[in-house]
């Protein structure tokens, strides 16, 4: 690893280069404003921008979005795409958590409507939604095979289980399945730290929110998207839970071995990696889609329960509730795509850690309702702070391989936070401010404290500025769940 | 004896996750000492009972992968069978290997609180070495 900190050069407002240097085989670039630059500056990401250029086979430039911050090798918030050809696949480069992930809900309620129903809507919410380390899943153990059955079929499985509809499906990245999925490459353990988290929010980052529309940037396509101002909206941020960990667990230590017999050269040990068309690859690509698959069928879960407790609170028919799934995304995902690269088309492995597709309109991966404004972008703000929608643009099919940030990002550490919320009631803060929020953990509360974070509506802003994903609507909590 | 005597770690700093920095009068007692710190990370250890007891086995190419495949498979015997861990006999140990018997109980939520979901071990950072007479280790987890 370089020690020699990295030369910063402006190119703009709101664009930064890391011009190559050494071993880098392209530049870096960092998407940011001068006021997220010392921040980001503050920790090492920036080297690892840096350390991700010297991946073999990176195409263009080693990304990274205004969210910034030091991840394992590869920095969260980072975007590289890679050749088919000399390019490489790393489970570093997408993260632990295999599609971590976000989807929206709307409803035809009004804020008025629901603000004196808030408390006890939470309270069903944090009884039927298992959350927190240790939770076991809404539906019952699955048996290995079952749960294969899931790994291929991803959001289609909990769909023919009952849990929601068909249409949702259309309303997910890749349609809720990743079609690459193999079991068999999945490991014994994975399999079996599987069986028990279907249907399972989990604990720190991940939340279950209840929020308000209160602004719209953009009407037309907010229109699209099915939202309104005062409407109720429901956010749900989780991702693969304990198999997702396992699998990049396990394919970390492949990599390790595969880095030797391919006689690559990284600066950094979690960069670890192999060829994308090597049979380690491969498999881990198998074994990721798995997992995103994995990941898609428990957010289906989540919702499904979600919208039973809004219906038996609310007392009214699906029909009048108008409860919708309005888009799913990834923030943590390597996919192959095509894009064009100096004016030619080109197949390439896409990673995004800590990232969100944005894909513009008339893409043929961006789903039909919404083919002429482009794919709904989600970015959740943390605990207690605004959240995002936004939308994929043709900048951000120039600019970034279709990639935007995917939300505030942390600029403290978790010790730090609890040390600053010792002695403080955090859940009367936030009801003070006028979210309710039930948590399994105290700790949680304390480590995701808002002043742990960077402003959200700032990072949106640099997106939405440099052209690559504009924003829509902006989604103020009322209430929420946590691990 | 298994538990650590406070103040065998350190909590390290640092933006997205949590590290640590534990020490060991031999070998030995760090793997037993790292692994105790990282469930005391985990939750409340003092209201852990040893009652239910394994035998686990792990390899690694050096002391650096030892480490990691060792509370790898901590996290993963706490997550497949609900085993909250506070004991860690080391039966055998050398560069490449480790056997142990570990206890602990299962989790119960009326007893228990879960402060943090570790998701994993890393290699990020990763140091095991002697420092003058004792042994220490630098350890990151992602959470």
């Amino acid at each position: 690893m370089g020690s020699q900190p990295h030369e910063l050069k402006r190119i703009s407002d709101y664009l930064w280069e890391i011009p190559q240097r050494g071993n880098m085989r392209v530049p870096g670039r960092i998407y940011a404003s001068s006021a997220l630059m010392p921040h980001i500056e503050s920790d090492q990401s920036p080297l690892q921008v840096a350390n991700v250029a010297h991946l073999p086979g990176i195409v263009k430039y080693s990304f990274a979005m205004p969210d910034i911050h030091w991840g394992y090798g590869f920095p969260i918030g980072g975007v590289a795409a890679f050749n088919m050809e000399e390019g490489i696949i790393s489970p570093g480069g997408v993260g632990y958590d295999i599609n971590c992930g976000c989807r929206l809900a709307r409803t035809n309620l009004k804020s008025n409507e629901v603000k004196d129903k808030i408390k006890p809507l939470i309270q069903r919410l944090f009884s039927t939604v298992p959350c927190g380390v240790g939770s076991s899943g809404a539906i019952s153990k699955l048996t290995p095979t079952e749960l294969k059955d899931a790994l291929v079929k991803g959001a289609r499985w909990p769909v023919e289980k009952g849990f929601g509809e068909r249409g949702d499906l259309e309303h997910i990245e890749s349609y809720g399945a990743m079609k690459e999925a193999d079991p068999d490459k999945v490991s014994r353990r994975a399999i079996e730290r599987g069986l028990e988290q279907m249907g399972t929010l989990g604990s720190g980052n991940h939340f279950l929110e209840i929020d308000v529309i209160d602004e719209i940037y953009d009407e037309e396509v907010a229109e699209v998207f099915g939202l309104f101002k005062e409407q109720i909206v429901v956010l749900i941020h989780s991702g693969s839970r304990g198999l997702g960990y396992q699998i990049c667990d396990d394919y970390l230590k492949v990599m390790l071995h595969a880095v030797n017999k391919y006689k690559l050269s990284l600066p950094d040990r979690q960069l670890a990696c192999a060829p994308i068309g090597s049979a380690e690859g491969r498999n881990y690509f198998a074994a990721m889609a798995c997992a995103a698959n994995y990941a898609w069928a428990n957010r289906q879960v989540i919702m499904a329960l979600t919208k039973k407790c809004f219906e038996q609170q609310f007392r009214l028919s699906p029909r009048e509730l108008g409860f919708q799934l309005i888009y799913d995304v990834c923030h943590n995902i390597a996919k192959m795509e095509e894009h064009t690269v100096d004016g030619k088309r080109l197949m390439v492995c896409v990673h995004r850690k800590g990232a969100t597709r944005a894909f513009p309109p008339g893409h043929p991966d961006t789903p039909r309702v919404y083919s002429k404004v482009g794919q709904p972008v989600l970015i959740p703000g943390d605990m207690g702070d605004c959240s995002f929608v936004c939308v994929g643009s043709e900048g951000a099919m120039q600019k970034t391989f279709g990639s935007t940030c995917h939300g505030a990002g942390r600029v403290m550490s978790r010790a730090k936070a609890v040390k600053l919320s010792i002695g403080r009631p955090i859940q009367r803060e936030l009801e003070a401010k006028g979210i309710y929020v039930l948590a399994k953990s105290k700790r949680t509360l304390a480590e995701e404290v808002p002043e742990a974070y960077k402003d959200v509506a700032e990072v949106v802003e640099v997106m939405h500025r440099a052209g690559v994903s504009p924003k829509v609507a902006r989604l103020r909590p009322i209430g929420g769940i946590k691990g | 004896m298994r538990r650590v005597k406070t103040p065998q770690y350190q909590l390290l700093d640092h933006t997205a996750d949590i590290g640590l920095v534990v020490y060991g009068t031999n070998f030995k007692e760090l793997y037993s000492n790292s692994a105790f710190a990282m469930f005391d990370l985990i939750t409340d250890t003092s209201r852990v009972k040893p009652k239910n007891s394994m035998v686990i086995e792990v390899e690694g190419n050096n002391p650096d992968e030892l480490m990691v495949n060792w509370l790898s498979e901590l996290l993963y015997v706490l997550e497949s069978r609900s085993l909250l861990l506070i004991e860690f006999d080391i039966l055998e140990i050398d560069r490449n290997r480790l056997k142990a018997e570990v206890r602990g109980e299962h989790y119960d939520p009326a007893r228990h609180e879960y402060f943090t979901e570790i998701k994993a071990a890393t290699y990020h950072q990763l140091k095991v070495e002697k420092v003058d007479e004792r042994w220490k280790a630098q350890i990151i987890f992602d959470t």
